[in-house]
């Protein structure tokens, strides 16, 4: 689909972030994926146009990150973590799971356009461990069972919320949250749950604290 | 050796990532002292505090900055590695989301010190929820006049910007970091000429982790004296420790450096069943087990000796069976740095892919099963 006036002109505002224009290529390439739901040849030449490059370079870059895909993505994202961690204490388990219940494999749309799944690496949450995403926010600390429950809420039209973000809105609202990252949901959700406070816990409950002050000797 | 929470002090005060919730605990009054110095005596106390990276290497952040060369008639810019995926290490993200002010005004008074008026946060793509709150605090701090021309009347111009990635775990190398936010593929580039000389758009340029710039405003504010009283004397200083694997409370935990992993492990309730004997530790940027020498000291020095390099963070706790005849784990972070073209990057080339026996240095496509053992472990 052509890309339209606006989104062209919310391209050259990510642009005028930069001392170098080039620079806003990931965030830009983010932004197609939020109005074409993929890295579309159009997005890729709207791109090449703002910012005065060659389409060929533009696709160079896209094909490099994984973030970026070249099929619909459809409406959720999902995503289980299968390293170190998160497969030591399940994630395996959940992807099967999701596998099973959605008939694709890695990386894969499902017919209906409702779902993609995709086994991802590190999240950077091992104390959550397993881990699954929903349009990139996190579910923490899923089973197979949780995680399946996830999706079929998610496909009947339920509400479902990050366990450390906002309510899932959709992929593409994401990927312009990606470009855009002033999207009005920082105060929506609290991400700071028991186990980011877990030793702070454990220190009242001990009664430790750090010196404010320099201690003599 | 207790704990000692200060990056993490307020975090269950829900308003602490707003403007008014970070200053109601003192927050930008670092700041505000910091503008009214000479930069190159920010530059010296942070020296004189001893500060290391808090994102693998351990570098000393005060010369690092002192590398930037001054009057160069080149713009300087600060850059900030908030790309955090590597395997175990999992602070960074947790600093940004409850305490993102903390890394706002360590990034307003680094940019000071280096004389940078352009500063960049590269979160990776996949943490949404870290980025808008990290974004939320830059407007935040520009509405209050911290950020933009002539911060609190001080002369000093700065623009912050929070950028995005995209999915590629070789752009937490510095120089990868770099290209891609260039815009271009995040390949490594060769040293020399290193970034403090030739950068981001070959100008001057330091690189910092995410926990480092969060330490600046706690050491500008209470002093080099109060920092070193922690930790030790080649590692002064405190850590945010993600502890995970299999314990009994995994989270996050800060302490002094020099705390042992038998100590954190105490803290964290123990290993779970009855693994407390024979807890794994795992190194996070290497994935080499330090076991079974559970009472190794989270110091820098050490693990540069032990390992070649000391890693972001100390925290992946894992069973025993691991350890037994575990090559599990090292199969599983091979898969991940198999699948991109990782291998260029220097601590996993030195760490972890050299160690390993060489029929699992390619790993096909597709996780490995999980051990039956560990199968068992799991939570029904």
């Amino acid at each position: 689909m052509a890309i339209s006036e606006a989104t062209r002109e919310q391209m050259q505002q990510l642009a005028a972030r930069y001392p170098q224009p080039r620079s806003a290529l990931l965030p830009m390439l983010h932004l197609v994926q939020s109005v074409e739901g993929e890295v579309t040849t159009d997005g890729i030449e709207a791109c090449a146009d703002v910012l005065s490059i060659t389409p060929a370079e533009v696709k160079a870059v896209s094909t490099f990150y994984t973030m970026y895909k070249r099929k619909p993505v459809g409406k959720h994202h999902i995503g289980v973590c299968i390293n170190t961690l998160c497969g030591l204490l399940g994630g395996d388990a959940v992807y099967d799971a999701l596998s099973e219940r959605l008939g694709v494999g890695h990386d894969q749309p499902t017919a209906d356009g409702e779902f993609w799944l995709e086994r991802i690496e590190c999240q950077a949450a091992c104390t959550h461990a397993p881990v699954m995403t929903v349009d990139w926010e996190f579910m923490d600390d899923v089973t197979p069972t949780s995680a399946v429950d996830i999706v079929d809420r998610l496909a009947r039209g339920e509400q479902v919320a990050s366990t450390r973000g906002p309510v899932i809105r959709d992929f593409r609202a994401t990927e312009h949250t990606l470009a855009f990252p002033l999207d009005g949901l920082a105060d929506e959700g609290n991400p700071v749950d028991a186990k980011m406070l877990a030793g702070l816990a454990v220190a009242k409950e001990r009664g430790m604290s750090a010196p404010r002050s320099t201690q003599e000797g | 050796m207790t704990l000692t929470p200060i990056i993490t002090e307020f975090w269950d005060d829900p308003t602490l990532y707003t403007l008014d919730g970070y200053k109601s605990h003192g927050g930008y009054r670092a700041l505000a002292s910091a503008l009214k110095q000479d930069p190159d005596a920010i530059i010296t106390t942070i020296k004189d505090s001893g500060l290391r990276g808090r994102g693998g290497a351990g570098f000393p952040t005060g010369l690092k900055w002192s590398f930037v060369p001054q009057n160069d008639g080149k713009p300087h810019y600060l850059v900030v590695n908030a790309d955090e995926s590597e395997p175990g290490a999992c602070k960074d993200i947790p600093i940004m989301m409850a305490n993102p002010h903390a890394l706002v005004e360590g990034v307003i008074i680094s940019s000071f010190a280096i004389r940078a008026n352009h500063a960049f946060i590269y979160i990776r793509g996949e943490v949404p929820e870290a980025i808008r709150r990290v974004a939320n605090a830059i407007e935040q701090a520009r509405a209050a006049g911290l950020i933009g021309k002539n911060i609190l009347g001080s002369g000093f111009d700065l623009e912050v910007v929070a950028h995005s990635g995209a999915g590629a775990y070789i752009c937490g190398e510095e120089t990868a970091l770099l290209d891609s936010l260039e815009g271009f593929r995040g390949q490594p580039r060769l040293k020399p000429p290193f970034p403090a000389v030739a950068g981001l758009y070959a100008s001057p340029t330091v690189i910092n982790n995410v926990e480092t710039i969060a330490n600046i405003p706690y050491i500008v504010d209470r002093g080099v004296d109060w920092f070193r009283q922690f930790g030790t004397e080649k590692s002064p200083g405190f850590k945010v420790f993600a502890v995970s694997g299999h314990v009994n409370r995994p989270g996050i935990y800060e302490a002094p450096l020099g705390i042992t992993m038998r100590e954190l492990l105490d803290y964290a309730g123990g290993m779970r069943d009855a693994m407390q004997e024979s807890a794994y530790p795992v190194h996070d940027t290497i994935m080499e087990g330090l076991a079974p020498q559970t009472a190794l000291l989270a110091r820098f020095e050490e693990l540069s000796a032990a390992m070649g390099a000391p890693g972001a963070d100390l925290d992946a706790l894992l069973g025993p069976r691991l350890a037994a005849g575990g090559t599990w784990p090292a199969v599983r972070t091979l898969g991940l740095r198999n699948g991109q073209p990782h291998f260029r990057q220097r601590p996993a080339a030195h760490g972890l892919h050299h160690r390993a026996p060489r029929s699992l240095r390619r790993q096909p496509p597709g996780p490995a099963a999980l051990p039956a053992a560990l199968q068992r472990q799991l939570p029904q």
